[in-house]
């Protein structure tokens, strides 16, 4: 158990785009209190490769540099920002112009679009907000995956690496 | 394969809901066992649907039948395939949902570059 109490994150430019503007800034958030789960310099952990977010971060950076047009990353983040959007329509989070735009956006979005972002996530502000994720939904039993529904803005950093 | 007529055989919103399972599924071959997750994970408290549920089985079943092999046991490069061809054909699908317009956005991605 890592008990530094910063959790990390890796989003993608788009999905912090359309959380920012329609969703009040606040963010849906899967994380780890590792950055790099793999690095030596990491206390032992569980956190396997695919929920690594030093990980994630530089393989959709790298399919997004190589204009990799059939990047499975992509698609698969343009469906769930989509399936977000309509999970929203439908508990009545969101009105139905609002979602039209969220779905032309996600539909016009370029390659360039899913670029990926770090999000530096300090505990204690969000010790009330983490959720841990299911073991059924982790990548390994015993890995440390937490789920934030409602993140908002003011509690945590987004960088660019 | 034609996913298209599957697709349209449920809701618009069941479609993409299933289309995210079979994503995740498919996204999982090659994972080390122990590392694989339930792909009808629900993301959002109402989900999953059931009629999301079945159409999901029924596109993984579909491509089993096609392949002759369970989808643990395709190969990254053919399961990918199977990702790309299902997220091209529920983008299709959503280009018709009613109301879109290609100029919003166009304008709205614009404005994405300009806020930043």
């Amino acid at each position: 158990m890592n008990h530094k109490r910063i959790y990390y994150s890796c989003c993608t430019m788009l999905a912090y785009f359309i959380c920012e503007r329609y969703y009040g800034k606040h963010h849906y958030v899967w994380c780890t209190p590792y950055f790099d789960a793999s690095s030596r310099m990491s206390q032992n952990n569980c956190v396997p490769t695919t929920s690594n977010p030093r990980e994630i971060y530089w393989s959709l950076r790298k399919e997004v540099e190589a204009g990799d047009l059939h990047s499975t990353k992509v698609f698969s983040t343009r469906r769930n920002i989509q399936g977000g959007a309509d999970a929203k329509l439908s508990a009545g989070l969101i009105s139905a112009a609002t979602h039209r735009e969220i779905l032309d956006v996600v539909l016009r979005a370029q390659l360039h679009e899913f670029k990926p972002l770090l999000l530096v996530i300090p505990g204690l502000p969000v010790c009330r907000l983490l959720r841990p994720v299911p073991v059924s939904e982790r990548a390994a039993v015993l890995s440390e995956e937490f789920l934030i529904e409602n993140l908002p803005r003011k509690l945590f950093d987004a960088i660019e690496l | 394969m034609n996913w298209r007529t599957l697709l349209e055989s449920v809701p618009r919103m069941a479609a993409t809901e299933a289309v995210g399972y079979c994503m995740s599924a498919l996204s999982q071959v090659g994972v080390p066992a122990m590392s694989k997750t339930d792909y009808f994970f629900p993301m959002f408290r109402s989900m999953p649907t059931p009629e999301a549920v079945e159409l999901a089985k029924k596109i993984l079943s579909k491509i089993e039948e096609a392949e002759g092999k369970e989808i643990e046991d395709l190969d990254t490069k053919m399961a990918n395939r199977y990702i790309c061809e299902l997220g091209t054909a529920n983008d299709e699908l959503i280009e018709r949902v009613e109301g879109l317009s290609r100029e919003r956005g166009a304008e709205l991605i614009r404005r994405l570059h300009s806020e930043q």
